[in-house]
């Protein structure tokens, strides 16, 4: 088993898993770049671990929630990659990595802009969510939980919780295990398009 | 040997298109439209497209593949619209062209959708004529081009100052209570009229604009004037002949254009004019480019309806000019960019 992981629902991170381990992975937490770098660096972890495309047998990616720009851009990396290759596509839920790496029981939290947060809570598995909601109303909920995940600290008056970052090769990690909640592979938007009738026009360019 | 096969991916607006050429052969013309999605409110919402490139992508490949009888392994090399076009549309179709590089290690070509609606006419004209003067007029775009190297030397002659053709087209559709897209509503409706009925305004004709945007057009103003002209007929209890009001208002396009885009030709003296873009699927547009050019002696290239529009074989096409003339394919880094200048063929 080769595993390819990608996640662009925060950052990007990529890793390469072989079924027993991590071989390589590589994580940057800027958000915005995904459209440049995530083939950049999934092609410098092939390197790295002396692999090429076509040994891969299966790619695992994250499905979000997530900023949607940015999120679409692992997707597409990830659909497109498995149907080039011949190999099946795994969706799952992108705060799973981190449920995954903080353990035990806890609130995963990571941006959704606009104020508010994306949210799913773990004991084990995935037991709630993923949601999207002010952080204020999160915490009247579940005022006693420990947050974790990359937006812990965002709104530190509020919630004030442990960081930690999402990692696509805990998605590999849960894969290679058999634990994986897979779920189709299409984003987890959470909220409608925002369209407002007639005040887009078909335009492009300067 | 023969020529190399390439599939261009195109997803600067609403259109999912998955084009496969050989050499100058056009293969698989693949297009899924997210346009029923965006009907209702009355022009593309950018989140609506994105969506919907993300959903059609692996089908659209695949469906592509089928048409053009061929496998991906086959293809020589990957072509993707990097600009212009809405942010989120474009990121979609480089993020995918970029994995098939990567996943079957072939060259990618991230390229420019302007210099590609003019490329597409070497798929049924042959070679392009160097240089020649090409028009593009969609719901997006309205630019005059000068092009010596289609793959290298593009120089924006004029533009619009303010409304793309085909956005003036969906406007006054609707003025008319005609379906979006506008362009082939008018058309229709304009064939039953009379273009002379209403003497509609020509934008930046008169000297004194000329000095100034001598290329450049101007739809605002007609826009406005055909609104008023409804406005006023109905205060006045006066039917609305829809047919002449279409007819009118057409012609008042289609005139300034190709008055516009004659007048680059013989400033330049440039014997040939490429017309592209989804307005020059527009029946009046093809039938006064044909009189006035064959009066200026200047040689008319327009590609077919369908290869006007937003497709994937123009992308297709000009990335097998690029192969052909040996030009560099990007590098895996190249972003997408929403205002990406004519200039810049290649990213
Ligand atoms: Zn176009």
């Amino acid at each position: 088993m080769k595993i390819l992981a990608i996640d662009t629902a925060v950052g990007i991170s990529v890793a390469l898993h072989d079924g027993h381990s991590v071989i390589a992975e590589a994580t940057r937490t800027e958000h915005g770049v995904q459209g440049e770098l995530t083939t950049v660096m999934i092609s410098e972890l092939l390197v790295q671990a002396g692999w090429t495309a076509a040994d891969l047998t299966d790619v695992v990616v994250g499905v979000g929630p997530g900023p949607y720009t940015g999120l679409r851009v692992g997707i597409v990396t990830a659909t497109v990659f498995g149907h080039a290759r011949g190999i099946p596509v795994h969706g799952i839920c992108s705060l799973d990595a981190v449920g995954h790496d903080a353990g035990g029981e806890c609130i995963v939290v990571t941006d959704a802009r606009r104020k508010e947060l994306y949210w799913a809570r773990y004991d084990g598995g995935r037991i709630d969510g993923p949601h999207v909601m002010v952080p204020a109303e999160l915490k009247a909920l579940h005022p006693q939980m420990k947050f974790v995940g990359p937006a812990a600290q965002m709104y530190s008056d509020v919630i004030n919780g442990e960081i930690v970052s999402l990692r696509a090769a805990a998605l590999a990690e849960l894969f290679a295990a058999g634990t994986a909640h897979l779920v189709d592979v299409s984003p987890m938007y959470l909220r409608i398009p925002d369209a407002v009738a007639g005040t887009v026009r078909k335009k492009v360019g300067p | 040997m023969s020529e190399p096969l390439i599939l261009g991916i195109e997803t600067s607006c609403d259109e999912t298109g998955i084009g496969i050429v050989r050499g100058t052969t056009l293969l698989a013309d693949t297009v899924a439209s997210s346009v029923d999605e965006h009907a209702r409110f009355g022009g593309v919402v950018p989140e609506v497209a994105s969506r919907a490139h993300l959903e059609a992508m692996v089908p659209t490949i695949e469906r592509a593949c089928q048409t053009a009888g061929i496998t991906l392994d086959d293809v020589d090399a990957f072509a993707v619209t990097a600009g212009p076009g809405l942010a989120g549309a474009l990121l979609v179709g480089v993020s995918a062209a970029k994995s098939l590089a990567l996943a079957l290690n072939k060259p990618l070509y991230g390229v420019n959708h302007l210099a590609a609606h003019v490329c597409v006419d070497q798929l049924e004209h042959g070679l392009l004529d160097q240089p020649s003067v090409a028009m593009l007029v969609s719901g997006g775009h309205s630019s005059l081009l000068l092009v010596p190297d289609i793959t290298g030397e593009v120089q924006p002659l004029g533009q619009t100052i303010d409304d793309a053709a085909g956005e003036a087209f969906d406007k006054i559709a609707r003025v008319l209570g005609l379906p979006f897209p506008g362009g082939p509503y008018i058309d229709l409706a304009a064939r039953d009229g009379d273009p002379n009925a209403i003497d509609f305004p020509r934008g930046l004709t008169s000297p004194k604009d000329m000095e100034k945007h001598r290329f450049d057009v101007s739809f605002s103003g007609l826009k406005t004037a055909v609104a008023r002209w409804v406005e006023r007929e109905e205060r006045s209890g006066n039917s609305i002949m829809v047919n002449d009001v279409a007819a009118s208002f057409q012609e008042a396009v289609v005139d300034v254009l190709l008055r516009k885009a004659i007048d680059a030709c013989l400033t330049n003296e440039v014997g040939t004019l490429v017309i592209g873009g989804g307005v020059a699927a527009n029946s009046r547009l093809r039938a006064v480019a044909e009189e006035r050019c064959a009066e200026h002696k200047i040689r008319l290239r327009i590609p077919s309806a369908k290869l006007c529009t937003d497709n994937g074989a123009m992308v297709a096409a000009l990335g097998s000019e690029l192969v052909r003339r040996g030009r560099d394919a990007s590098r895996l880094d190249f972003g997408s960019d929403s205002s990406m200048q004519v200039t810049e063929v290649v990213a």
